[in-house]
Protein backbone atom coordinates (compact mmCIF):
# COMPACT_ATOMS: atom_id res chain seq x y z
CA UNK A 1 0.00 0.00 0.00
CA UNK A 2 1.23 3.11 -0.55
CA UNK A 3 -1.70 5.50 0.67
CA UNK A 4 0.37 7.72 2.66
CA UNK A 5 -0.44 8.10 6.20
CA UNK A 6 -1.57 11.47 7.61
CA UNK A 7 -0.23 13.67 4.40
CA UNK A 8 -3.86 16.07 2.90
CA UNK A 9 -4.59 16.37 -0.29
CA UNK A 10 -4.95 19.32 -1.61
CA UNK A 11 -7.90 19.29 -3.86
CA UNK A 12 -6.88 22.94 -5.48
CA UNK A 13 -4.08 20.93 -7.29
CA UNK A 14 -3.90 21.02 -10.57
CA UNK A 15 -6.60 18.86 -12.22
CA UNK A 16 -9.55 19.80 -9.44
CA UNK A 17 -11.13 22.13 -11.70
CA UNK A 18 -11.69 19.44 -14.73
CA UNK A 19 -14.01 17.61 -12.11
CA UNK A 20 -16.47 20.94 -11.94
CA UNK A 21 -16.81 20.61 -8.03
CA UNK A 22 -14.59 20.10 -4.99
CA UNK A 23 -14.91 16.48 -3.73
CA UNK A 24 -14.83 15.29 -0.56
CA UNK A 25 -11.85 12.56 0.14
CA UNK A 26 -12.01 9.82 2.21
CA UNK A 27 -8.81 9.46 3.70
CA UNK A 28 -8.89 5.81 4.63
CA UNK A 29 -10.07 4.37 1.25
CA UNK A 30 -6.93 6.27 -0.60
CA UNK A 31 -4.91 3.63 -2.23
CA UNK A 32 -2.92 3.94 -5.98
CA UNK A 33 -3.60 2.91 -8.81
CA UNK A 34 -1.17 0.03 -8.76
CA UNK A 35 -2.68 -1.64 -6.16
CA UNK A 36 -5.94 -1.85 -8.14
CA UNK A 37 -6.82 -5.83 -8.75
CA UNK A 38 -7.26 -6.34 -12.23
CA UNK A 39 -11.56 -6.02 -12.53
CA UNK A 40 -11.62 -3.67 -9.60
CA UNK A 41 -12.44 0.10 -10.21
CA UNK A 42 -11.12 3.10 -8.60
CA UNK A 43 -11.74 6.93 -9.21
CA UNK A 44 -8.69 9.13 -9.05
CA UNK A 45 -8.24 11.40 -6.38
CA UNK A 46 -4.80 13.78 -7.31
CA UNK A 47 -1.64 12.95 -8.88
CA UNK A 48 1.75 12.58 -6.51
CA UNK A 49 3.66 12.77 -10.05
CA UNK A 50 5.13 16.15 -11.13
CA UNK A 51 6.56 17.79 -13.64
CA UNK A 52 6.38 16.09 -17.14
CA UNK A 53 5.19 12.97 -15.73
CA UNK A 54 2.34 14.91 -14.26
CA UNK A 55 1.42 16.62 -17.21
CA UNK A 56 1.78 13.00 -19.41
CA UNK A 57 -0.76 11.25 -17.11
CA UNK A 58 -3.02 14.11 -17.03
CA UNK A 59 -3.24 13.91 -20.87
CA UNK A 60 -3.85 10.27 -20.87
CA UNK A 61 -7.37 11.33 -19.00
CA UNK A 62 -6.20 10.84 -15.28
CA UNK A 63 -7.78 14.15 -13.91
CA UNK A 64 -9.41 13.73 -10.32
CA UNK A 65 -12.57 12.47 -10.53
CA UNK A 66 -11.84 10.36 -13.38
CA UNK A 67 -13.54 6.65 -13.02
CA UNK A 68 -10.24 4.27 -14.14
CA UNK A 69 -10.93 0.04 -14.25
CA UNK A 70 -8.06 -2.29 -13.86
CA UNK A 71 -8.24 -4.62 -16.83
CA UNK A 72 -5.36 -6.95 -16.18
CA UNK A 73 -1.58 -7.24 -15.45
CA UNK A 74 1.23 -8.72 -18.18
CA UNK A 75 2.70 -11.81 -17.15
CA UNK A 76 5.80 -10.58 -15.18
CA UNK A 77 2.97 -7.72 -13.64
CA UNK A 78 4.22 -5.00 -14.87
CA UNK A 79 2.57 -3.22 -16.78
CA UNK A 80 -0.61 -3.13 -16.07
CA UNK A 81 -3.57 -2.46 -18.76
CA UNK A 82 -6.45 0.18 -17.72
CA UNK A 83 -9.33 1.17 -19.11
CA UNK A 84 -9.33 5.37 -18.65
CA UNK A 85 -12.17 7.67 -20.69
CA UNK A 86 -12.62 4.94 -23.27
CA UNK A 87 -9.31 3.84 -24.31
CA UNK A 88 -7.30 1.02 -22.27
CA UNK A 89 -4.00 2.02 -21.95
CA UNK A 90 -1.15 -0.01 -20.11
CA UNK A 91 0.97 2.06 -17.49
CA UNK A 92 3.72 1.23 -15.40
CA UNK A 93 4.08 0.34 -11.82
CA UNK A 94 6.56 3.60 -11.58
CA UNK A 95 3.53 5.43 -13.48
CA UNK A 96 0.49 4.30 -11.79
CA UNK A 97 1.83 4.50 -8.46
CA UNK A 98 1.85 7.80 -8.35
CA UNK A 99 -1.85 7.98 -9.13
CA UNK A 100 -4.19 8.07 -6.00
CA UNK A 101 -7.53 6.40 -6.15
CA UNK A 102 -10.50 5.81 -4.26
CA UNK A 103 -11.49 2.16 -4.94
CA UNK A 104 -15.39 2.00 -5.85
CA UNK B 1 11.07 0.02 -31.53
CA UNK B 2 14.08 0.09 -33.12
CA UNK B 3 13.92 3.89 -34.04
CA UNK B 4 16.91 5.76 -33.19
CA UNK B 5 16.85 9.61 -32.72
CA UNK B 6 18.51 10.33 -35.56
CA UNK B 7 16.17 8.18 -37.39
CA UNK B 8 13.22 10.05 -36.35
CA UNK B 9 14.39 13.62 -35.32
CA UNK B 10 14.64 16.88 -37.33
CA UNK B 11 17.18 16.14 -40.00
CA UNK B 12 14.84 13.58 -41.38
CA UNK B 13 11.50 16.02 -40.78
CA UNK B 14 13.72 18.33 -43.12
CA UNK B 15 14.20 15.43 -45.54
CA UNK B 16 10.88 14.11 -45.43
CA UNK B 17 8.48 16.48 -44.29
CA UNK B 18 9.26 20.05 -45.45
CA UNK B 19 7.30 20.99 -48.69
CA UNK B 20 9.07 22.28 -51.75
CA UNK B 21 6.91 24.57 -51.73
CA UNK B 22 6.08 24.42 -55.43
CA UNK B 23 3.48 21.45 -54.82
CA UNK B 24 0.50 23.10 -53.40
CA UNK B 25 -0.61 22.93 -49.89
CA UNK B 26 0.27 20.74 -47.11
CA UNK B 27 -1.99 19.25 -44.70
CA UNK B 28 -1.21 17.56 -41.41
CA UNK B 29 -3.96 14.54 -40.35
CA UNK B 30 -3.19 14.19 -36.51
CA UNK B 31 -5.28 12.47 -33.94
CA UNK B 32 -5.15 9.87 -30.95
CA UNK B 33 -4.48 6.32 -31.74
CA UNK B 34 -7.51 4.48 -33.29
CA UNK B 35 -9.44 7.94 -34.04
CA UNK B 36 -9.19 6.59 -37.77
CA UNK B 37 -6.62 8.52 -38.83
CA UNK B 38 -5.41 6.58 -41.61
CA UNK B 39 -8.76 5.70 -42.83
CA UNK B 40 -9.63 9.04 -43.81
CA UNK B 41 -5.78 9.39 -45.31
CA UNK B 42 -6.68 6.68 -47.51
CA UNK B 43 -10.43 7.64 -48.62
CA UNK B 44 -8.92 11.03 -49.04
CA UNK B 45 -6.20 10.42 -51.09
CA UNK B 46 -7.59 7.50 -52.97
CA UNK B 47 -4.21 5.27 -51.13
CA UNK B 48 -4.31 1.96 -49.86
CA UNK B 49 -1.95 2.86 -47.03
CA UNK B 50 -2.08 -0.23 -44.55
CA UNK B 51 -4.77 0.25 -41.82
CA UNK B 52 -5.08 -1.61 -38.82
CA UNK B 53 -5.98 -1.34 -35.09
CA UNK B 54 -2.25 -2.05 -33.39
CA UNK B 55 -0.31 0.59 -31.53
CA UNK B 56 2.32 2.59 -33.59
CA UNK B 57 1.26 0.65 -36.90
CA UNK B 58 1.98 4.55 -38.17
CA UNK B 59 4.98 5.13 -36.27
CA UNK B 60 6.31 7.76 -38.84
CA UNK B 61 4.27 9.32 -41.70
CA UNK B 62 2.53 8.48 -44.53
CA UNK B 63 2.30 10.72 -47.37
CA UNK B 64 -0.42 11.14 -50.19
CA UNK B 65 -1.78 14.12 -52.76
CA UNK B 66 -5.41 14.96 -53.76
CA UNK B 67 -6.08 17.80 -55.83
CA UNK B 68 -9.49 19.51 -55.02
CA UNK B 69 -11.32 22.76 -56.51
CA UNK B 70 -8.08 22.76 -58.81
CA UNK B 71 -5.90 23.25 -55.56
CA UNK B 72 -3.03 20.31 -54.78
CA UNK B 73 -2.67 18.95 -51.11
CA UNK B 74 0.01 17.24 -49.79
CA UNK B 75 -1.70 15.11 -47.00
CA UNK B 76 0.42 13.52 -44.08
CA UNK B 77 -0.95 10.98 -41.62
CA UNK B 78 0.96 11.30 -38.68
CA UNK B 79 1.11 9.34 -35.67
CA UNK B 80 -1.51 8.65 -32.89
CA UNK B 81 -0.82 10.40 -29.95
CA UNK B 82 -3.00 11.12 -26.84
CA UNK B 83 -1.11 14.35 -26.56
CA UNK B 84 1.48 16.44 -28.07
CA UNK B 85 3.96 16.06 -24.96
CA UNK B 86 6.50 14.13 -26.88
CA UNK B 87 7.22 11.33 -24.13
CA UNK B 88 7.51 9.01 -27.27
CA UNK B 89 9.23 9.15 -30.26
CA UNK B 90 5.50 9.51 -32.10
CA UNK B 91 4.43 12.15 -30.14
CA UNK B 92 7.95 14.02 -31.27
CA UNK B 93 7.58 13.16 -34.96
CA UNK B 94 3.78 14.34 -34.57
CA UNK B 95 4.62 17.36 -32.72
CA UNK B 96 7.64 18.47 -34.67
CA UNK B 97 5.49 18.11 -37.94
CA UNK B 98 2.94 20.41 -36.08
CA UNK B 99 5.26 23.03 -35.01
CA UNK B 100 8.30 22.80 -37.38
CA UNK B 101 6.32 21.50 -40.48
CA UNK B 102 4.33 24.21 -40.52
CA UNK B 103 1.46 22.80 -42.35
CA UNK B 104 -0.99 24.47 -44.09
CA UNK B 105 -4.16 23.33 -42.03
CA UNK B 106 -3.83 20.65 -39.59
CA UNK B 107 -6.61 18.19 -39.51
CA UNK B 108 -7.71 16.40 -36.02
CA UNK B 109 -9.30 13.13 -36.42
CA UNK B 110 -11.55 12.70 -33.45
CA UNK B 111 -13.97 9.75 -32.59
CA UNK B 112 -17.25 10.81 -31.83
CA UNK B 113 -17.66 8.09 -29.92
CA UNK B 114 -15.03 9.46 -27.57
CA UNK B 115 -14.90 13.04 -27.60
CA UNK B 116 -14.21 13.63 -23.74
CA UNK B 117 -10.65 11.67 -24.76
CA UNK B 118 -9.91 13.04 -28.32
CA UNK B 119 -11.13 16.76 -27.49
CA UNK B 120 -7.42 16.93 -25.37
CA UNK B 121 -5.49 16.58 -28.72
CA UNK B 122 -7.51 19.29 -30.30
CA UNK B 123 -6.62 21.88 -27.77
CA UNK B 124 -3.13 21.25 -27.83
CA UNK B 125 -2.90 21.99 -31.23
CA UNK B 126 -4.73 25.17 -31.30
CA UNK B 127 -2.09 26.61 -28.68
CA UNK B 128 0.39 25.72 -31.81
CA UNK B 129 -1.61 26.99 -34.33
CA UNK B 130 -5.20 28.08 -35.38
CA UNK B 131 -5.49 26.69 -38.91
CA UNK B 132 -7.39 23.42 -37.29
CA UNK B 133 -10.03 21.42 -38.65
CA UNK B 134 -11.72 19.26 -36.63
CA UNK B 135 -12.68 15.53 -38.48
CA UNK B 136 -15.75 14.25 -36.42
CA UNK B 137 -14.70 10.86 -37.47
CA UNK B 138 -16.69 7.94 -36.92
CA UNK B 139 -20.05 9.15 -37.37
CA UNK B 140 -21.67 5.78 -37.77
CA UNK B 141 -20.40 4.52 -34.92
CA UNK B 142 -21.65 7.24 -32.96
CA UNK B 143 -25.30 6.56 -34.43
CA UNK B 144 -24.98 3.09 -33.80
CA UNK B 145 -24.20 3.87 -29.78
CA UNK B 146 -27.25 6.27 -29.86
CA UNK B 147 -24.82 8.87 -29.42
CA UNK B 148 -26.04 12.56 -30.51
CA UNK B 149 -23.66 15.50 -31.25
CA UNK B 150 -24.40 18.56 -31.31
CA UNK B 151 -21.79 19.83 -34.22
CA UNK B 152 -22.35 23.66 -34.38
CA UNK B 153 -22.43 23.68 -30.64
CA UNK B 154 -19.11 21.86 -30.53
CA UNK B 155 -18.15 24.29 -33.39
CA UNK B 156 -18.69 27.50 -31.98
CA UNK B 157 -16.99 26.30 -28.44
CA UNK B 158 -13.93 25.71 -29.78
CA UNK B 159 -14.14 28.29 -32.71
CA UNK B 160 -12.99 25.51 -35.22
CA UNK B 161 -14.65 24.02 -37.97
CA UNK B 162 -15.91 20.78 -37.10
CA UNK B 163 -16.96 18.37 -39.73
CA UNK B 164 -18.47 15.21 -39.30
CA UNK B 165 -17.79 12.02 -41.24
CA UNK B 166 -17.38 8.46 -41.47
CA UNK B 167 -14.79 7.90 -43.61
CA UNK B 168 -15.17 4.38 -44.10
CA UNK B 169 -18.54 4.47 -45.72
CA UNK B 170 -17.33 7.61 -47.64
CA UNK B 171 -19.84 9.79 -45.40
CA UNK B 172 -18.76 14.09 -45.47
CA UNK B 173 -15.19 13.57 -47.29
CA UNK B 174 -16.26 16.09 -49.68
CA UNK B 175 -17.11 18.37 -47.39
CA UNK B 176 -14.52 18.23 -45.36
CA UNK B 177 -11.94 18.68 -48.77
CA UNK B 178 -14.03 21.74 -48.64
CA UNK B 179 -13.55 23.05 -45.17
CA UNK B 180 -9.78 22.03 -45.55
CA UNK B 181 -9.20 23.95 -49.07
CA UNK B 182 -11.29 27.24 -47.74
CA UNK B 183 -8.62 27.05 -44.96
CA UNK B 184 -5.48 26.50 -46.59
CA UNK B 185 -6.77 29.21 -49.13
CA UNK B 186 -7.56 31.40 -46.14
CA UNK B 187 -11.06 31.91 -47.19
CA UNK B 188 -12.22 30.52 -44.04
CA UNK B 189 -10.11 31.91 -40.63
CA UNK B 190 -10.25 29.41 -37.67
CA UNK B 191 -10.28 31.58 -34.75
CA UNK B 192 -9.71 28.81 -32.00
CA UNK B 193 -11.29 29.92 -28.29
CA UNK B 194 -7.89 30.88 -26.65
CA UNK B 195 -7.10 28.35 -23.77
CA UNK B 196 -6.37 30.34 -20.47
CA UNK B 197 -4.17 29.55 -17.66
CA UNK B 198 -4.29 30.94 -13.79
CA UNK B 199 -3.12 34.49 -13.38
CA UNK B 200 0.59 33.66 -12.39
CA UNK B 201 0.81 31.17 -15.49
CA UNK B 202 -0.27 33.71 -17.78
CA UNK B 203 1.84 36.56 -16.26
CA UNK B 204 4.73 34.58 -16.45
CA UNK B 205 3.93 33.24 -19.74
CA UNK B 206 3.28 36.46 -21.38
CA UNK B 207 6.74 37.70 -19.95
CA UNK B 208 8.55 34.72 -21.43
CA UNK B 209 6.81 35.40 -25.37
CA UNK B 210 7.20 38.84 -24.94
CA UNK B 211 11.00 38.00 -24.84
CA UNK B 212 11.19 34.99 -27.33
CA UNK B 213 9.14 37.20 -29.94
CA UNK B 214 11.73 38.52 -31.24
CA UNK B 215 14.20 35.23 -31.33
CA UNK B 216 11.27 33.32 -32.68
CA UNK B 217 11.36 36.20 -35.93
CA UNK B 218 7.32 35.08 -36.30
CA UNK B 219 8.44 31.88 -37.14
CA UNK B 220 6.77 29.80 -33.94
CA UNK B 221 4.56 31.00 -31.88
CA UNK B 222 6.23 32.57 -28.93
CA UNK B 223 3.41 31.96 -26.45
CA UNK B 224 3.70 27.97 -27.03
CA UNK B 225 7.02 28.44 -27.05
CA UNK B 226 6.64 30.20 -23.17
CA UNK B 227 4.16 27.21 -21.78
CA UNK B 228 6.42 24.72 -23.26
CA UNK B 229 9.33 26.18 -21.73
CA UNK B 230 7.79 26.79 -18.39
CA UNK B 231 6.54 23.24 -18.30
CA UNK B 232 10.54 22.31 -18.56
CA UNK B 233 10.14 20.40 -22.19
CA UNK B 234 13.85 19.87 -23.08
CA UNK B 235 13.38 17.94 -26.08
CA UNK B 236 11.39 20.87 -27.24
CA UNK B 237 14.00 23.68 -26.60
CA UNK B 238 16.49 21.12 -28.60
CA UNK B 239 13.59 20.94 -31.68
CA UNK B 240 13.22 24.64 -32.01
CA UNK B 241 17.34 25.53 -32.08
CA UNK B 242 17.69 23.20 -34.66
CA UNK B 243 14.90 24.54 -36.37
CA UNK B 244 16.34 27.91 -36.28
CA UNK B 245 19.38 27.15 -36.64
CA UNK B 246 20.73 29.22 -33.48
CA UNK B 247 21.07 28.82 -29.68
CA UNK B 248 18.16 29.93 -27.74
CA UNK B 249 20.25 30.66 -24.55
CA UNK B 250 19.62 34.72 -24.97
CA UNK B 251 20.44 35.74 -21.38
CA UNK B 252 17.31 37.73 -21.60
CA UNK B 253 15.36 34.57 -22.02
CA UNK B 254 17.09 32.62 -19.52
CA UNK B 255 16.89 35.51 -17.17
CA UNK B 256 13.09 36.19 -17.55
CA UNK B 257 12.58 31.89 -17.28
CA UNK B 258 15.06 32.01 -13.62
CA UNK B 259 12.78 34.52 -12.73
CA UNK B 260 9.45 33.60 -13.38
CA UNK B 261 9.85 30.04 -12.27
CA UNK B 262 11.27 31.06 -9.16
Amino acid sequence: MCAPGNREFPIEEIGAEYSGKKRKITMGAVTSLSDLKPGSTGEVVSLQARGLTRRRLMDLGLVPGTRVVALRRSPSGDPTAFFIRGAAIALRREESRQVLVRPV
Amino acid sequence: MGLTRQATGFSTLQENFLPDGSNGYVVALAGNPNAGKSTVFNALTGLKQHTGNWPGKTVLQARGKFTHQGHSFTLVDLPGTYSLLASSVEEQVARDFICFGRPDVTVVVVDATCLERHLNLVLQVTEVTSKVVVCLNLMDEARRKKIVIDVPALAGELGLPVVPTAARKGEGLARLKDVIAAVATGTLHPVPTPIVYDAAIEAAAGRLARQLQPLLRGRLNARWVALRLLEGDATLIEGIQEFLGRELDDPGVKLQLKEVLA
